[in-house]
């Protein structure tokens, strides 16, 4: 399904939210196995249209997530491969010279993999740089400009990227403007021992399972709409800000750890990940506002990519984890 | 049709808000008194705490900077801290909003009920509100507030009290030198009053005191009223204080005239001697009451001497004469009165006129004699005060202070023991030389000096040694062992009679005299005494004492003075 930045969203039950979240979620446990977080991650950022970048070892399900999840959704689905050698008009598309019947030449617009519902960045800091940047407004005003011409992209419009841990060899890290247009950030763990006795079940047999459409791009914005009406109560909201204020190191209340480790704190739009996301997991929850530990949940995702270390973190080893974590502790509700 | 269910729906969602919002604040209301009880209890606990701190930094500041009043600070503490604490939550204005939170974060409801609140009170309305007013209700129904404000101590506060009260309790009993400092300043200002009192006390003897001189009067009013005003002084010290009254005692000294050489004395012997002379027993007598106006007037009346038979007379005037010698070192005029009587009374050309100016004379040189004397005694019974003032100062906060040092605070009892003592020695004072006030205050030991028999006599019960206080309290009772006199043997002989058999022959008498019994042979001790003391002091008259021995005889015959 593609559509166009005209879509109207209409008003759906309030019911109807949460059954359709759990069955998208249903619907990807049948092929993933375990990694309940992430499915949460992923739908979550899903609801509030925002972009996921999955970080993960190979191996460990992150392309397969992904895909079920455009399997599960009745949306147009494109997947790009990263490799240093794309350049960024593989992904955007590029004016290439057509000759029409007539023999007139002229250059016309071929779209790239970009235009679709659901775009998979698969190892995404295997390109360069340059090659990432061609993502930045796709990401964010959800379009593309090749030459003088801006083109819209389909509504609704979802990066989800993986990449291998940074510290793999020809990979290039992801810049902080492009961090930040992620609105989850999710580290795909390692399978437990008895996750990984079930996928050895279910991939080693002849059938594959199936899984069937249940959402289409048409519900998903409603459920973004939906659940921006979510109530959160000012002490609330106040806690959501600090958590996220508690990122900067030079704010008094930061752990001293954020005022040793961090360069740079989150930017607004990490603030508004963590309330979206923070409504969405109440309304996952099946509650109508936004409680503490929805901000204490989603905290750790919407964060911990938005957080500058500065080189005595890297040299100490201190990871932008260990800082949200911090932040959770020293910062609490009430 | 679609109306009315609208407009019907919209009723129904109206009325649940207003049921959802009720059973919210109904809940709320529950919580709000066990928030203000659990308040209560918090507060008491960390004003306990508060308290304690407190105490405890009192308690060591006191140790460093010596401040009055400090068991003040404690008791408010103590009082107004906890006091204000547990009211100060029924003062405080707890809204709904804050309510809400709270048993939010109380019953872990997810700030369902806060949401609910705000929405309510601020009338935010979104698509959610019926759901989020329903749902707060929901799960208000379910709380029991009481339930889940029972109150639990934190740990640590707990710990920290406990804690707290150990160590309150081991600086109670530990020895505070500050405390002791404090102990002797307000014993030593407690001792200053008393010894103002009594100063003032002497004073009003002074002025009372007919027998002195208004010149001597004046001037020993001057030296007490300067010695109160130096006492008076800001931050004077103990030993600023002895000082001053020693200073006073030094310049007293050096008014009181050399041992042997007192008009009083002189005036005691001489009354001693008259008293078995025929003639002047009134004189005698109002001597030895110091009463030396009456004294004066008897004298004036030795004019009736004239009637006296002649060895009478010759007896009185050899008597007058050795008494004229024995006062001739001390009172010049009186012994030359005396020796004018003396030869007014023995003189074969002297008449009744010699006899009457020589007793007008004598009467003349006793009056003199007898101001002087007072003065004598005044200044002696200063003297004697200011020693014992002396003493007082010397002692003054030290036996509380070493109570203080050795049983913490249990010597704030103990001093005022001490200061019983002192009462009670003022009112031995006041006791206008009574001697036999026994003033000894609870706290008596080295310190209380109530137990002083006579002002003047200056004996202090402040001795250790057992025997001189069984002594002392012999001597206040009047009891001493009597003195055995050989010389009486042969004064009182007594005969006795022998019988036996009478037998054949020639029969010889023999009266042979038989010492007395020992009873006999006793003279009561302070008849004893007075005659050696006068023997002594006559020997001193005639210079039969080496020079500087004066002072060691003086002491010894102080020493074994009997009670008055």
């Amino acid at each position: 399904m593609k559509t166009d930045d005209n879509t109207r969203t209409m008003e759906i039950p309030i019911e109807e939210f949460g059954k359709t979240a759990k069955k998208i979620e249903e619907e990807i446990r049948k092929v993933i196995v375990g990694q309940a977080e992430i499915i949460r991650g992923v739908i979550i950022a899903l609801i509030a249209e925002g972009h996921v970048l999955l970080e993960g070892v190979p191996g460990l399900g992150k392309t397969m997530l992904i895909r079920t999840l455009s399997e599960v959704l009745d949306l147009e689905f494109s997947r790009i491969q990263f490799t240093p050698d794309l350049m960024p008009a593989d992904i955007i598309g590029t004016n290439i010279l057509s000759e029409d019947g007539a023999g007139n030449k002229a250059l016309t617009y071929q779209q790239g993999p970009i235009f679709a519902n659901l775009v998979l960045a698969d190892e995404i800091n295997r390109a360069t740089p340059k090659t990432q940047s061609s993502l930045l407004e796709a990401m964010q005003e959800r379009s593309v400009t090749v030459g003088t011409k801006t083109r819209k992209l389909p509504s609704p419009f979802f990066v989800m990227a993986t990449q291998n841990p940074l510290e793999m060899e020809g990979t290039y890290p992801l810049p902080e403007a492009q961090l930040d247009r992620f609105f989850f950030k999710l580290l795909v763990p390692y399978p437990e021992d008895l996750e990984l006795l079930e996928i050895m079940n279910r991939t080693t047999i002849s059938t594959v399972p199936k899984v069937s459409k249940v959402a289409s791009g048409e519900m998903i914005l409603n459920m973004s709409a939906l659940a921006k009406e979510v109530l959160v109560a000012s002490h609330v909201a106040e806690y959501g800000i600090k958590v996220m204020l508690a990122t900067h190191p030079d704010k008094e209340f930061a752990p001293k750890s954020v005022k040793q480790f961090a360069r740079y704190g989150s930017s607004p739009r990490g603030a508004q990940a963590l309330f979206l996301a923070a409504k969405i997991r109440a309304l996952l929850d099946g509650r109508y506002n936004v409680a503490f530990e929805d901000f204490r949940e989603v905290a750790m995702p919407a964060l911990r990519h938005r957080i500058l270390l500065n080189y005595e973190a890297v040299m100490e080893g201190v990871t932008s984890d260990a800082l949200v974590k911090d932040i959770l502790d020293v910062i609490q509700p009430g | 049709m679609q109306a009315l269910k609208a407009h019907q729906d919209s009723h129904d969602k109206h009325i649940n808000d207003s049921v959802g919002s009720a059973i919210i604040l109904q809940k709320l209301a529950q919580a709000r008194l066990h928030i203000r009880l659990n308040r209560c209890w918090h507060n008491f606990l960390f004003s306990l705490l508060a308290a304690l701190s407190m105490t405890l930094l009192i308690e060591f500041m006191f140790r460093i900077l010596i401040f009055d009043n400090r068991r003040i600070f404690e008791a408010l503490v103590f009082t107004v801290i906890p006091i204000l604490a547990v009211s100060w939550p029924f003062f405080q204005r707890i809204d709904d909003f804050k309510c809400a939170t709270t048993v939010d974060l109380l019953f872990k409801t997810k700030e369902r009920l806060s949401t609910a609140i705000e929405l309510r009170s601020q009338g935010l309305r979104t698509r959610f509100s019926p759901e989020v007013i329903s749902d707060a209700a929901k799960i208000a129904s379910t709380i029991n507030p009481a339930e889940g404000f029972s109150y639990r101590p934190p740990k640590q506060v707990v710990v920290a009290i406990i804690s707290l009260v150990l160590a309150n309790g081991l600086l109670f009993y530990l020895p505070n030198p500050s405390e002791i400092v404090l102990m002797e300043r307000k014993a030593l200002a407690k001792q200053l009053e008393i010894e103002k009192k009594v100063l003032e006390k002497k004073k009003a003897d002074i002025s009372k005191n007919t027998g002195l001189s208004k010149k001597d009067k004046e001037e020993l009013l001057k030296k007490i009223d300067d010695l109160i005003k130096e006492l008076s002084k800001k931050n004077l010290t103990r030993e600023e204080a002895v000082a001053k009254i020693s200073q006073l005692k030094q310049e007293l000294e050096k008014e009181k005239p050399a041992w042997g050489k007192s008009s009083d004395e002189m005036l005691q012997r001489l009354a001693r001697r008259m008293s078995g002379m025929p003639g002047i027993k009134e004189l005698s007598s109002a001597l030895q009451n110091r009463d030396f106006k009456l004294a004066a007037k008897e004298a004036k009346k030795l004019s009736n001497l004239k009637n006296l038979s002649e060895s009478e007379k010759k007896a009185l005037s050899a008597e007058l004469n050795r008494m004229s010698e024995s006062a001739s070192q001390t009172d010049p005029q009186l012994a030359k009165a005396l020796s004018k009587l003396s030869h007014a009374l023995g003189g074969r050309q002297s008449g009744e006129r010699d006899l009457e100016q020589a007793s007008n004379q004598l009467a003349q040189a006793l009056e003199q004699a007898g101001q002087s004397a007072s003065f004598e005694q005044m200044i002696s019974s200063l003297s004697d005060q200011l020693s014992q003032s002396r003493l007082s100062m010397a002692n003054a906060g030290q036996q509380s202070s070493q109570m203080a040092s050795s049983s913490g605070r249990n010597s704030s009892s103990n001093q005022s023991g001490n200061n019983l003592g002192n009462q009670g020695r003022n009112n031995g004072q006041s006791g206008s030389n009574a001697g036999n006030n026994s003033g000894n205050g609870s706290g008596a030991g080295k310190g209380a000096i109530g137990a002083r028999p006579n002002s003047n006599q200056g004996i202090s019960s402040g001795s250790n040694d057992f025997g001189n206080i069984k002594l002392d309290r012999e001597r206040r009772k009047g009891k001493y062992e009597s003195i055995y006199a050989p010389e009486l043997i042969s004064a009182n002989k007594r005969d006795e009679k022998l019988t036996g058999q009478k037998l054949q022959g020639e029969e010889t008498v023999e009266n042979i005299s038989l010492p007395p019994s020992m009873k006999e042979a006793l003279i009561p001790y302070t008849q004893v005494y007075y005659h050696y003391y006068d023997t002594a002091v006559e020997a001193i008259n005639r210079g039969e004492i080496p020079p500087g021995m004066e002072e060691i005889i003086k002491n010894y015959f102080d020493s074994l003075r009997p009670n008055k």
